[in-house]
């Protein structure tokens, strides 16, 4: 009796929730074929680097994933990007002292960012996307500001400490499930349910007594921060600095999370997701390096690949609106 | 009082077209020259580039979503001119009709992806932008177009007094898009799905079919800007159409048109496609540096879009 009962409790859960497997199985297959064809990819050692790769990404996508989820949309997290980058390879120093004030610093800025967006979403009404495209721009003219090419001078200290593996570990692994422990967490407190009430109804979440502006506002700011942090990754990973590094992870933060499951109408979605969805972008590009597809025709075979993996999520989502209207 | 309501109807749009010529005398007055017949005739041209890319813009947006992939729909039909006429004016014949289906088959595959398989438009004309870049930069190798034939040339470089060709092409164009706006049914059928989809669905409208006509408008109006623009550049480079994707918005945001669709006027996105040229025009003739530039464009994005928009926030 309790077997069978466990038996159509796990059929229903599966049929309830293979939307939300899609990404998952997509980022299996996609280890596979990439397993198949160069097996070394399968060793811990390339899943470390891997992760090392993958963390800026990963971090981004998750500030616009909270900001998706509400409903919003953050472009400014390139501009971000780019002026603690920046502004980090310049000024870390070598004392430890001098390397943390900078990454207080980096982190403010992102904070501070993340602040002027949120207060101007939600206090002049002007749609997210015009607010952040116009505070992205300034972003990039007080990178353009700090240094003007490429360059810099990252501390050993600093990139050996981001950089360091425990055996076959690296940090950014360790960092990949605190941040996915934390959100397991923060989705089910009280905040994180604001959040997904927001996304879903602006209005019912106002009437249900949450401070509807504090929270949109708090999330703009969350993006903020995480792009900084994305920003110092990126400085210890490449171990430059680049006023033009974040163009790049404006677009590829949204598809991450898109290819996740978070929905860009608000409400549905989350963390976890985007990060399988930021693994199985960087792992698209490896497959295109590894198919040794010719450099002229890549961005042709990345955008078809990202229309696909859209596409599979996108149409799980209709099939769900269909059944839910029956 | 007739004039009274039309005037309060309308006050942001009218707004909008004040900044902007608030903006044109201000910089006049601190650059004298700026507002000659020549600078006048160079800001007109490029007016009416990014107009017409706008107003392709405006279609998507008012039906809520969002064409990113201008660009290289843009590049794509620029370079179709200049590959199929091989510099050759009776080619254009062939050339220019060539350029402007390709744009509409671009955009047709925006339109099907978006409104029959369901992806967001953001991340679908993002994606076939890439794609449509991948193909061009496929086929040419990377290497860069040739020249638009000299008739072609002559017509986008040629005005009459400050007001040049392209400016006057534009200008006509978007008089017959009002029609289609204001009189024509597609119009009304295209701020209803924006307004509610599925209101426009259970009134009988075939939203899908709106949705992907809007963008299929938005690629032959690229396609178009692609075309003119070919002829003012001496040699064609690929990245030409790269300004295109964050500016055809802004202008449709500064006009006052909601990016969540289903409202706001075409008359606004003019406007605002006034004023950035305006902006743009000035940042390059001040001579600033570009991180400057980025930080002043910034800002006065954001306090056009908070000025033209303030009567929809109260």
């Amino acid at each position: 009796m309790l077997k069978k009962l466990k038996g159509i409790s796990f059929k229903q859960i599966l049929k309830d929730n293979w939307i939300m497997m899609i990404p998952y199985v997509m980022f299996i297959l996609l280890v596979i074929t990439i397993g198949v064809i160069n097996p070394n990819t399968l060793s811990m050692r390339w899943l470390a680097g891997k992760s090392d790769a993958v963390l800026s990404l990963v971090l981004v996508s998750i500030g616009q994933t909270l900001v998706l989820l509400t409903g919003g949309f953050d472009l400014s997290v390139g501009g971000v990007i780019c002026v603690t980058n920046s502004f980090a390879a310049l000024y870390m120093g070598d004392s430890t002292g001098s390397i943390l004030l900078c990454v207080l610093i980096c982190m403010l800025f992102g904070v501070a960012v993340g602040l002027v967006n949120g207060v101007a979403v939600v206090k002049t009404g002007i749609q997210p996307f015009i607010v952040t495209l116009a505070t992205q721009s300034v972003c990039y003219g007080i990178a353009l500001l700090i240094m003007n090419i490429d360059g810099g001078n990252v501390p050993i200290g600093y990139i050996n400490v981001l950089l360091h593996r425990f055996g076959n570990i690296p940090v950014s692994m360790i960092i990949l499930l605190i941040l996915i422990l934390v959100w397991m967490y923060v989705k089910r407190t009280a905040y994180g349910l604001s959040i997904y009430a927001i996304g879903s109804s602006e209005k019912s979440a106002h009437l249900n007594g949450i401070t509807v502006n504090k929270v949109r506002i708090s999330v703009y700011a969350l993006s903020g921060l995480f792009a900084a942090f994305a920003g110092l990754f990126r400085t210890a990973q490449v171990a430059s600095g680049s006023p033009t590094a974040g163009a790049d992870f404006v677009m590829t933060s949204i598809t991450a999370a898109v290819i996740g499951g978070t929905a860009l109408s608000g409400g549905v979605g989350g963390i976890v997701g985007t990060i399988v969805g930021a693994f199985v972008l960087r792992y698209i590009t490896d497959l295109l390096v590894f198919m040794e597809v010719s450099s002229y025709w890549t961005s042709l075979v990345q955008g078809v690949l990202l229309i696909l993996a859209v596409a599979a999520s996108a149409y799980g989502a209709i099939r769900k609106k269909r059944g839910g209207n029956k | 009082m007739k004039i009274k309501s039309f005037l309060k109807k309308n006050s942001s749009i009218i707004i909008t077209y004040i900044l902007a010529f608030v903006l044109l005398t201000f910089v006049s007055v601190m650059r004298p020259g700026y507002a000659s017949v020549n600078n006048l005739r160079t800001l007109a041209a490029s007016a009416g580039i990014l107009g017409l890319t706008a107003l392709g813009q405006t279609f998507v947006i008012l039906t809520g979503g969002m064409d990113l992939s201008i660009p290289w729909m843009l590049t794509m039909s620029a370079f179709i001119v200049g590959g199929v006429s091989g510099g050759d004016g009776a080619k254009l014949l062939v050339a220019i009709p060539t350029a402007l289906l390709a744009g509409a088959a671009m955009g047709l595959f925006n339109g099907l992806g978006v409104a029959y398989v369901g992806i967001a438009p953001v991340i679908m004309t993002m994606a076939s932008n890439i794609i449509f870049q991948g193909l061009l930069i496929g086929t040419t190798g990377g290497t860069p177009g040739g020249a638009a034939p000299d008739i072609l040339q002559k017509f986008s470089t040629s005005s009459i007094g400050p007001f040049s060709y392209v400016f006057i092409a534009w200008i006509a164009v978007s008089a017959a898009a009002m029609v289609v706006f204001i009189k024509m049914r597609y119009g009304r059928k295209l701020y209803a799905v924006g307004n509610n989809p599925t209101v426009a669905y259970y009134s009988g409208i075939n939203e899908k079919l709106v949705i992907t006509c809007a963008y299929v408008l938005s690629g032959l109006m690229a396609a178009l800007a692609g075309v003119v623009y070919s002829g003012r550049l001496s040699q064609m480079y690929l990245g030409m159409g790269d300004s295109y994707q964050m500016d055809s918005i802004s202008a449709v945001a500064i006009g006052g048109i909601a990016l969540a669709g289903g409202s706001g006027s075409y008359m606004g996105t003019i406007a605002g496609v006034l004023i950035l040229t305006i902006l743009n025009g000035v940042l390059s003739a001040l001579n600033l540096e570009m991180s400057v530039r980025k930080i002043i464009y910034g800002i006065v994005l954001f306090l056009a879009v908070l000025i033209s928009n303030k009567k929809r926030a109260e």
